[in-house]
């Protein structure tokens, strides 16, 4: 029951994924082609990932970890235009909008799901592991406070409401010598790591589920999931309104599956292990 | 002679020593005995052969005894030297006596053995066989091997004869670890395939597994190392060659001390060497040759040409087709000013270019030399022009197409430039229809591939992934040889470390001790060699 909970929210966040990256490609890239070549073009690259395997899926992250840091370049050279002073004043209106905005912001950081899912697949100590998970979670906040914090120094204050994507329309307005349009590049690399996500969420639907049915082997699961994500994706489509809905389901299940689920099983487990131990 | 029997009588341990001579033992334990009539024996081979005609026999001793031999196979002069010079000079009276000769009971072996290009000598009322090597060899020498030249360092390369090839590798490593095995593939053909390795160095697994998937090999014939790659290879459904060929012998003891298995046949100069990462076919012999700065650079150079190669008409393409404005402002009138006259969109004219590039390449090679370049200059450069001239080709497609043909070439390996110039066609395409994305995708699915990709159980991307930072050290750079202290973990070497450290002479200089011995410090690392 709860698997098929779990499979049922990594199945929206996959498919919320597609719809926020196919909307901002047709937005950026290519506004005439259609929903359903890159949500499936998307999906299939995805699958063809998942099938080699956690290794292969695990090999491939730390190669493709790089472009990250490429990004990172990329946005500290903006950095150069900045002014602090549009940062000011702060915490004008208290500490409730901050936390307001804290849970805008939760969901990058719902991905962590994924440490405890595959947590027993890996091999290594516990001490370990938890360093690894740490490491990224810090990276992954440094990540998002160098993006925040250079989009909101480079626009002024009235300037921020009115951009939807800060980071592309600030790349937008520098010219390299060589190339004039940083954003689309920037665009490409990105790509690269939205396939990395889908991926992940993608592999664990399939892993819950053929958990879930005995006849599936992890192929046929990665393939329905697949099948029903792009489903969605088309069934959602450029709709605003349907995309703002799947966006609060999501971030409610997140609340429940990602924090909620594991702070309840953490004491659970605690007292399973106990009565294990009295049983002996 | 009495002496001497005394003396193995009392001393010796008295187990009979077998002749071992597994490279010419291929008859399947079939056995016939002899018959002690010659012409029962000769009938014998000679149906076994069906006539042939190349098969001579010489009657002597007025008909009591015959020699047979394959004169196609046999060395007339050696046949005299061996045979008929000690009994004319008098040094024995009888041919049968010839200490040289090997005497076999088993008519099989007799066959196999003069399918080896050995003699046989019969005589009547004995039903012993005896052998005596007369093989004639036609080897050319062992010259620089063509497509793989270097500037500096060796100049010789393997021929097709399998003995002479591993000579060239036993003269580098005087070792008794070196170890080779032969198999014997094709159940018609009978091809010798040695398996050689580092006994020590490599992982017993690997030899192992490399021994097994050979010798499972069961077809009629194996006449090039591409079908033995093809039948051992983990995975047969991709562009990428999981085997590194070579017929250069220092890039094969370079491997076999790395902790690799070079596997050889007869009849081909061509090597191969399992396990092998995509790193290994960017590695030529030249970048050890080199001080380690021009090395790194002229790596970089190379793996840079596998992105151009593969990328850049795609690339050119994507900008031409949707992305116009990634060009920088004073680019874009010329650039949309040579496209504009064409009247085919880019993607056809990038297909065209790259299948004319294919063209000329390939009737380049199948050519004698003088009109190979006839075809080249013909090719490249009049086709090239006038393609412009008459509108039908843009002159910065041309541009694009050649560097991406002469990025290609750059590849040290033949296979994987063969390789890279296939995979441009499925970019060229995707950049057509998606721009920047295809690309994106396209590029997303090689690497997935690669990464999957796996040579004998070794991950095909070694270094990169999984990610080992000590084995970065001869991948994208070619760091100083001093510091190449490990050998590199895809090999599964078993005995990790390589070298000593070899420039302890300067250790030594630098705390001030013995400034009276030893100049180049060659000697006292080569004690430490014979210590151990």
């Amino acid at each position: 029951m709860l698997s098929a909970g779990f499979v049922l929210y990594f199945i929206s966040v996959g498919t919320l994924i597609i719809i926020l990256y196919s909307r901002m490609i047709s937005l950026w890239v290519l506004p005439h082609t259609p929903l359903w070549i890159t949500a499936s073009l998307m999906i299939l690259v995805c699958f063809y990932m998942i099938s080699g395997g956690l290794l292969v899926m695990g090999r491939l992250y730390t190669m493709l970890s790089v472009l990250i840091l490429i990004l990172f370049g990329v946005i500290l050279y903006s950095a150069k235009e900045m002014n602090i002073v549009y940062l000011f004043p702060i915490l004008e209106s208290g500490w409730g909008r901050v936390f307001g905005a804290v849970n805008q912001a939760f969901f990058s950081f719902f991905g962590y799901i994924v440490s405890l899912v595959i947590y027993s697949k890996v091999i290594g100590t516990h001490k370990e592991k938890l360093k690894v998970i740490l490491y990224a979670h810090s990276f992954v906040f440094l990540f998002y406070f160098i993006i925040v914090f250079v989009s909101f120094t480079y626009f002024s204050t009235e300037e921020i409401t009115l951009v939807p994507e800060p980071i592309l329309y600030m790349l937008k307005a520098f010219e390299l010598p060589i190339i004039a349009r940083l954003d689309l590049f920037f665009i490409s690399i990105w790509v690269v790591n939205v396939a990395t996500t889908f991926g992940t969420y993608l592999y664990m639907a399939g892993l819950g589920l053929s958990h879930l049915c005995p006849i599936c082997t992890k192929t046929t699961a990665g393939i329905i999931v697949g099948i029903i994500v792009l489903a969605l994706t088309l069934y959602v489509g450029y709709d605003i309104q349907k995309t703002e809905q799947l966006n609060q389901l999501v971030l409610r299940m997140g609340y429940a599956f990602s924090l909620g689920i594991p702070l309840i099983m953490l004491p659970l487990s605690y007292v399973r292990k106990n009565r294990y131990k009295e049983g002996e | 002679m009495l002496m001497g029997f005394f003396k193995r009588l009392f001393f010796g341990d008295h187990t009979r020593l077998q002749d071992r001579d597994l490279a010419h033992d291929h008859n399947h334990g079939r056995k016939q005995l002899s018959s002690k009539k010659l012409s029962e024996n000769v009938d014998y081979l000679l149906s076994n052969f069906h006539k042939s005609n190349d098969l001579k026999i010489r009657v002597l001793n007025e008909g009591n005894a015959a020699l047979l031999y394959f004169e196609s196979l046999s060395d007339q002069e050696k046949v005299f030297e061996k045979i008929f010079a000690p009994v004319e000079n008098g040094q024995i009276d009888e041919i049968s006596k010839l200490r040289s000769a090997r005497i076999t009971q088993n008519l099989e072996e007799v066959i196999t053995n003069l399918l080896g290009g050995q003699a046989a000598y019969i005589e009547d009322g004995s039903n012993k066989v005896h052998l005596f090597d007369v093989t004639s060899c036609y080897n050319r020498t062992p010259e620089e091997p063509q497509n793989e030249r270097v500037i500096r360092g060796a100049h010789d390369g393997f021929i097709e004869n399998i003995m002479i090839n591993i000579n060239l590798i036993r003269k580098r490593i005087e070792n008794r670890n070196l170890t080779v095995k032969y198999i014997k593939l094709g159940t018609y053909t009978n091809t010798n395939v040695a398996i050689i390795y580092m006994d020590g160095i490599a992982d017993p697994s690997l030899v192992q597994e490399v021994e097994r998937r050979v010798s499972s090999i069961e077809t009629d014939m194996v006449h090039s190392p591409g079908l033995i790659e093809e039948y051992i290879e983990d995975q047969t459904n991709t562009p990428f060659p999981q085997m590194l060929h070579t017929e250069r012998p220092d890039r094969v003891v370079g491997n076999l001390m790395e902790g690799r298995v070079a596997i050889m046949a007869e009849g081909t100069p061509t090597t191969l060497i399992a396990p092998s990462t995509f790193f290994m076919f960017y590695q030529a012999s030249d970048d050890y040759n080199m001080r380690w700065f021009t090395g790194t650079f002229i790596r970089l150079v190379r793996l840079f040409s596998f992105v151009i190669a593969v990328g850049l008409p795609a690339f050119y393409i994507a900008i031409v087709g949707f992305h116009f404005e990634v060009i920088p402002d004073e680019l874009i009138i010329p650039v949309k000013a040579s496209i504009n006259e064409i009247a085919y969109p880019p993607i056809i004219e990038a297909l065209v270019m790259v299948v004319i590039i294919e063209l000329i390449r390939e009737a380049g090679v199948r050519l004698p030399a003088p009109i190979g370049q006839t075809i080249g200059i013909v090719g490249g450069l009049v086709i090239g022009d006038a393609v412009v001239r008459a509108g039908l080709v843009s002159n910065l497609m041309v541009i694009v197409v050649a560097l991406t043909a002469i990025a290609s070439f750059v590849v040290p390996s033949n296979e994987l430039s063969t390789a890279l110039r296939l995979l441009t066609f499925p970019l060229i395409v995707l950049a057509g229809t998606m721009g920047f994305v295809g690309i994106v995708f396209g590029m997303l699915i090689i690497i997935i591939h690669l990464t999957k990709l796996q040579s004998f159980g070794v991950p095909y991307l070694a270094p990169v992934a999984p990610l080992n930072f000590g084995d970065l050290k001869d991948t994208f750079v070619r760091l100083p040889m001093f510091m190449m202290k490990t050998r590199p973990k895809d090999s599964h070497a078993i005995k990790p470390d390589a070298l000593n450290p070899v420039r302890k002479w300067k250790l030594s200089d630098q705390q001030g001790s013995k400034p009276n011995q030893q100049p180049d410090g060659a000697e006292a690392s080569s004690k430490k060699q014979s210590d151990r």
